[in-house]
């Protein structure tokens, strides 16, 4: 059953139930409602509202002058903001999390070969998995920053050892490689989670059904399409759905690769979200632009939830 | 565990084609691993030759940086209090997630359920950095900044969305017999919850356990903005104070960050040998 | 693990969270506690650690505790911290910040205590007062200044047979001469497009050198763009140049901050034979090298030869406590005894001149003289950083092939003319 079900899809009735059973799940999911409305309800009131005023940085503790609309307006007419959209629908969100659903999902079906578990090498391939998630986003990007200098980075020597190219190419400062190379640091760094993931589901899968499968005759492809795959469906429905929001509204790699540039070439919503509140200083236009995002994912995961729920 | 036997085919042939797959799953691991090694490699160079002409691997060796970070820096302190907050953070989420995340999979009917499902996911939506405002005039006004208290809360409300629907999802996979029989027997809920569900679903609690303790261990806007003193900075706070307007401290850098991967590693490798599931042994095929 | 120990383990943790609840010293009742924001990071604040400690060790009754924050954000934490309530007592700030915080109420006035009881000689000693001014009153004291100057291998220039280029059009015949086969380029400048790198800086002198502003107030109360497209299309061709003609590295086209090390090692490692950096960049540069660096002034233009003049000023929270003792270390901080062992340049002229500085920095000691601040800049109606931003943005387009100098320099005006329109 997938999450997306889980939520939509209304059960048969059940039996009555007594008074403290009935009230059950509402003692059960109490604590962490409690702990998110506390943290995300009055902030979240706070974020809608002060995209309706005009305040400067400065004045961040007290309330600024109600402009009603005008700040939506603006990020809407904005020439820019269409061409920070683009940029963080396509090249941030969409290259990287497919680039993510493929590479994760093809390295775990290779990490979960029995060979690892046979030889006793699965805490090592599991542990090595997890080294690019542990490095701090700041360090992730200075070191691929420095493997892909043009004089001096790895991967420019390699490529001109093997007269791929002649000279160094500096990905970052041309427009037509600094997308790759952004993508690259963001999959890199964040490629662990779905292979833990991934892994942890196929850990799931009783080995019976393959056990079956294999003596109906199926080769590993078909077991791996017919089988592995649709057990997979519910957490590769999940972590699609986080990661996309999650690398929409994200912020740090861009902004720590190229700072939106060269010019305002790799700008996103997040960056400009960013410069708007704190080197223009306009606290109530970047909000506004962060209520924008919000919305713009919010019927996504609407979308998603719908066509998800379609296909049962 | 995928545990099939190699059936069929040759012992040689089985045995090179488990080289085959082993060979090709860690030469790709280690180029995954290759940025990160080399920031190792760069963390034992003496400070003048951290960025050398020409792409070398090995210049000379030295531990200065390391006596440096650990006895010359205040870096041990953000070390300790960084383990502090995200261990109490992740255990508390953890927990929490478990039990929400089980009323919401084994209750389908209740009134609301599908309202706080769809709340729950829509604080992931709000940018943090319009948030921190007004939390931290909340917290201001329970005296709760510079206080570790208010950080590790954040932590938790940080990572119970994601938390919740992972569990929630991994839940659902786990059948209603076993809850049960556990209550035939006369357990509570909460018993229920412990000794039979946890332990068929510890691979994804695992997976939720480090994704939050990474989440928290890399978050930087709210450790800075609420833990205002230096002796109570966390390890991203200090790692960004060795980045100057003018100059900065790479050499301490490159340490810093090999040096704050290791709690997560270790409690990676601590984990890791619970992401196998009892379920796939067949288990529950009783 | 059963229910049992998992409950006492739950329970044993929250008394270990409500406990750290408790924390905190209990401070001496008679002792004045004093917080101090700065926000250099480790390597440059040695001396000025020294400092603090020497006054902890003579004022028993007054304790100072230092805090570090990077620049970026103490500005959002000020401005979170002092409504609310809280907030150290004495806070670093940048010159360009000072006006707009007193502006929000974020500092205090510090007139009464200048007065009464004057910093250093006097306040007309220190050098750009007038940016801490807000209505005729003074909200922070200039505490250290700066401004850049060039830096060179003096071996690779006698290598080529250069003495320094004196104007900007020598500068770039010069690094044509210095760029050579093997690796060496002859200008190295961060031309990053971000909001914090520094082409802003270099765009300026060069602007300002040859006679132009981006904005000024032709008559009281009126502000116009006053650049024209024309010098700012000489300055984008003058910089992309660089690029064009292959006397930069590419690469620096992503670079924005001065101390990056694609900029602080290139002297040292011979990868650059002229560079420009700000006095702590410059000596970082210096410890790099194994070979002597040298720095010279800033090139001259058709007009004049000039820099900007930058630093660091005191404010006191008007949250304070204790303002009297707040106003008493920050007269230490200006004081002699600081600058003793914290080595940056002092905002007052009479300490300026019995400075003794290092040979190796006299292109700096040149400059300040010439150097001016960008208070024309900050009286308009436009914000320093967004201009800043703008600005990067072409120069970056520039660079990187995105758009001519004539479209870029046209953005330019177009949204200072914007911006102007928006603001008061």
């Amino acid at each position: 059953m997938t999450v997306a079900t889980s939520i939509a899809r209304a059960p048969a009735a059940r039996p009555a139930r007594s008074w403290s059973t009935r009230l059950e799940p509402y003692a059960l999911v109490l604590p962490a409602m409690i702990v998110l409305a506390f943290f995300f309800a009055g902030p979240a009131i706070y974020n809608v509202a002060l995209a309706f005023q005009d305040l400067s940085l400065f004045d961040l503790g007290k309330e600024g002058r109600w402009v009603g609309f005008a700040n939506f307006q603006e990020v809407l007419t904005n020439p820019s903001t269409a061409h920070a959209l683009y940029n963080t629908a396509i090249p941030l969100t969409l290259v990287t999390v497919v680039g993510r659903l493929l590479l994760g999902l093809g390295l775990a079906l290779l990490l979960n070969a029995s060979v690892f578990s046979r030889w006793r090498l699965g805490w090592l391939v599991r542990s090595l998995v997890l080294v690019p998630w542990v490095t701090p986003p700041v360090v992730a990007v200075a070191a691929w920053k420095w493997l892909l200098d043009a004089r001096y980075g790895v991967v420019n020597q390699l490529l001109v050892a093997t007269g791929i190219i002649d000279r160094g190419i500096p990905f970052l400062a041309k427009t037509s490689t600094v997308w790759g190379a952004v993508e690259t640091m963001l999959i890199w760094r964040e490629l662990p989670f779905v292979v833990i993931t991934l892994l942890a589901a196929l850990q799931s899968i009783p080995s019976d059904l393959r056990e079956a499968a294999k003596m109906d005759g199926a080769n590993e492809f078909q077991i791996q399409t017919s089988i592995v795959l649709p057990l997979l469906k519910p957490v590769l429905t999940v972590i699609t759905l986080l990661t996309t929001i999650w690398t929409f509204n994200n912020f740090v790699y861009v902004w720590l690769a190229t700072r939106g540039g060269p010019g305002d070439y790799t700008q996103v919503l997040a960056t400009q979200m960013y410069m708007t509140s704190f080197v223009d200083y306009r606290m109530g236009a970047g909000a506004a632009i962060g209520v924008v995002m919000t919305l713009i994912m919010f019927v996504f995961a609407l979308v998603y939830f719908f066509i998800m729920f379609r296909e049962k | 565990m995928a545990t099939s036997t190699a059936a069929g085919g040759s012992p040689v042939g089985n045995f090179l084609k488990d080289l085959t797959i082993a060979g090709i799953g860690i030469v790709l691991l280690l180029i995954l691993a290759f940025p990160f090694i080399w920031v190792v490699l760069i963390s034992f160079r003496p400070d003048s030759e951290i960025f050398t002409r020409g792409f070398k691997l090995i210049t000379s060796f030295t531990l200065e940086n390391y006596s440096t970070l650990l006895s010359g820096s205040p870096f041990p302190t953000y070390l300790r209090n960084s383990i502090f907050v995200c261990s109490i953070a992740t255990f508390f989420a953890v927990a929490i997630s478990l039990v929400t995340a089980y009323g919401f999979s084994r209750n389908r009917q209740f009134r609301g359920r599908q309202l706080l499902l769809i709340l729950v996911i829509t604080t992931q939506l709000f940018p943090f950095v319009i948030l921190i405002t007004p939390l931290y005039a909340t917290f201001f006004q329970l005296g709760l900044i510079n206080n570790f208290f208010s950080l590790i809360l954040s932590y938790i409300a940080i990572n119970l969305p994601f938390a919740i629907y992972m569990l929630l999802g991994y839940l659902d996979t786990i059948p209603r017999e076993l809850d049960e029989a556990a209550r035939i027997d006369g357990a509570s809920t909460l018993q229920t919850i412990m000794t039979v569900i946890l332990p068929v679903a510890w691979p994804g609690v695992v997976t939720v356990a480090i994704y939050a303790f990474v989440t928290a261990w890399d978050e930087f806007l709210f450790a800075l903005t609420l833990m205002t003193s230096d002796e109570n900075k966390t390890v991203p706070v200090g790692l960004a104070g060795f980045f100057g307007e003018y100059t900065t401290q790479w050499n301490l850098v490159m340490t810093a960050s090999v040096v704050s991967t290791l709690p997560t590693l270790v409690l990676f490798m601590f984990l890791q040998k619970k992401l196998v599931s009892d379920l796939a042994a067949g288990a529950i095929k009783q | 693990m059963n229910v049992k120990s998992w409950r006492s383990l739950a329970l044993a943790t929250t008394c270990l969270v409500a406990l750290s609840g408790f924390s905190g010293t209990v401070s001496a009742q008679d002792k004045v506690e004093l917080v101090f924001r700065q926000f250099d990071p480790p390597t440059e604040i040695d001396g000025l650690v020294k400092a603090v400690d020497a006054w902890n060790a003579s004022h028993p009754d007054i304790h100072v505790t230092m805090q570090t924050m990077n620049g970026a954000d103490t500005l959002a934490q000020l401005a979170r911290e002092v409504p609310a309530g809280a907030g150290p007592d004495i806070q670093h700030l940048a010159f360009v910040w000072t006006r707009d915080l007193a502006r929000s109420g974020l500092l205090m006035d510090l007139d009464d205590d200048i007065k009464s009881d004057p910093p250093g000689k006097g306040i007309d000693d220190f050098l750009a007062t007038d940016l801490a001014t807000l209505d005729g009153k003074i909200y922070g004291v200039p505490w250290s200044a700066d401004t850049f100057a060039m830096a060179y291998r003096p071996d690779l220039l006698q290598a080529a047979g250069l003495s320094f280029p004196d104007t900007w059009d020598d500068l770039a015949a010069a690094a044509k001469k210095l760029t050579t086969e093997d690796g060496q380029y002859g200008f190295c400048f961060p031309a990053g497009s971000s909001p914090d790198s520094g082409m802003w800086t270099l765009v300026n002198y060069y602007l300002w050198s040859n006679g132009s502003t981006l904005v000024d107030e032709t008559s009281p109360g009126k502000w116009e763009v006053t650049v024209t497209k024309e010098a700012l299309e000489a300055a984008m061709n003058y910089f992309n140049g660089f690029f064009v003609d292959g006397m930069a590295p590419e690469s620096l086209i992503t670079v924005n901050a001065w101390g990056d090390p694609e900029l602080l090692g290139a002297l040292g490692r011979g990868d650059c034979a002229i560079g420009i950096f700000p006095p702590q960049t410059f000596r970082a540069a210096e410890a790099q090298s194994e070979t002597p660096l040298m720095t010279a002034q800033i090139p001259q233009g058709s007009v004049k030869r000039i820099s900007h003049l930058g630093g660091r000023a005191l404010g006191i929270n008007p949250n304070t406590k204790h303002p009297k003792e707040a106003w008493e270390f920050v007269r230490y901080l200006v004081g002699p005894e600081t600058f003793k062992t914290y080595n940056q340049y002092p905002a007052q002229k009479s300490l300026l001149d019995t400075l003794d500085f290092a040979e190796s920095e006299e292109g700096y000691v040149k400059m300040l003289p010439l150097a001016q601040t960008f208070e024309r800049y900050i009286s308009s109606p436009i914000q320093v950083s967004t201009m800043t931003g703008v600005v990067n943005k072409e120069f970056g387009a520039v660079f990187s092939g995105q758009r001519s100098p004539e479209e870029a320099s046209q953005a330019v005006i177009d949204e200072l003319n914007d911006l102007l329109a928006r603001g008061k």
